[in-house]
């Protein structure tokens, strides 16, 4: 190892560390009511936009299926836990491991299925308008 | 082109093709380690370890036989041909290899420094990849993540190609015998 090569390390470290905070401010920590479920899916998801209040209002445990590019996954919700995958179609089923997710910014990937499943923060118009009535 | 009387000899050909299949043994390797921890899809890239060696021993143009027809292969033999996964693959190991053989190139870097960038290239390409196929940026949440798994890998990658890249250049086997020198 040169001192090229240590330059690169640091350099790289540096880099991580600016990018963490970097994303850490674009995803601010929200309060849980203003959060909305995104699904990203080959197949559109039913419940796109479902508001996080909406979710906790049920208190109950809820199961969507989600269509992938090669199978099926199991997106399920646990009062006081938050959102996970209980099953997926994909060949090394990493995806069941990286939840439950319930902050704003924090995604679920499935990529042999080109899934994503994000909560992100209402904008404006869905915290003013009651977004789900209007969705039901 | 592989065939024509300019492209490399016999003897090369042979090492090229145990570069593949050793590329494609770590591939599997990999795959076998319970790295729950990662990106869904997106490898950590032990096999950059051959991409490596190749850089060092043959020309770049072998160097980019080697990498593609490790991914082809992987992806028929694993039945992902492609599928998101196989594009996912193709897309870090292609990354990599250009960053690797510019450093190398135009650089005063060892292989450690050039593995280093190299692995930073290969999942920053992968993870480029599945941006584009869930057509979301969203997943730059895991960027700096899977960063941090770059630096250790890459120092791995890189200690075992300057092993590896010794070994083979003391054992007379001579693999760049093709290049005008």
């Amino acid at each position: 190892m040169t001192r090229h090569d240590i330059f690169v390390f640091i350099a790289l470290v540096l880099l991580i560390f600016l990018a963490w905070i970097g994303l850490s401010f674009a995803n601010p920590k929200a309060e849980t009511e203003a959060l909305v479920l995104e699904v990203v899916s080959p197949v559109p998801f039913e419940d796109q936009g479902l508001s996080w209040t909406t979710l906790m209002k049920g208190g109950q445990a809820r199961q969507w299926t989600i269509q992938g590019e090669i199978g099926q996954l199991i997106l399920s919700y646990e009062p006081g836990e938050g959102l996970r995958l209980l099953e997926a179609d994909c060949p090394n089923q990493l995806c069941l491991h990286m939840g439950p997710i319930h902050k704003a910014g924090q995604v679920i990937l499935c990529a042999p299925n080109e899934v994503l499943i994000a909560l992100r923060q209402a904008s404006d118009h869905e915290k003013e308008g009651d977004f789900d009535a209007i969705l039901q | 082109m592989p065939f024509s009387n300019d492209g490399p000899g016999p003897r090369k050909l042979v090492m090229m093709s145990l570069m593949v299949a050793l590329s494609m043994g770590l591939h599997f390797v990999e795959s076998t380690l319970p790295l729950g921890l990662a990106v869904p899809g997106v490898k950590l890239g032990l096999a950059n370890i051959v991409t490596l060696i190749c850089l060092y021993l043959f020309t770049l143009r072998e160097t980019l036989m080697v990498v593609v027809l490790r991914v082809l292969m992987v992806g028929l033999v694993s039945g992902q041909f492609f599928m998101p996964v196989f594009w996912i693959s193709l897309a870090g190991a292609l990354l990599s290899f250009l960053v690797m053989a510019l450093t190398k190139q135009s650089t005063r870097l060892t292989p450690v420094g050039v593995s280093l960038l190299g692995a930073t290239a290969h999942n920053t390409g992968q993870l480029a990849m599945v941006a584009f196929l869930v057509g979301s940026l969203k997943v730059a949440f895991y960027w700096p993540w899977l960063m941090l798994w770059a630096i250790p890998m890459g120092l791995i990658t890189g200690f075992s190609a300057k092993v590896a890249i010794k070994a083979l250049r003391n054992t007379g086997v001579n693999v760049t015998m093709n290049e005008k020198e």
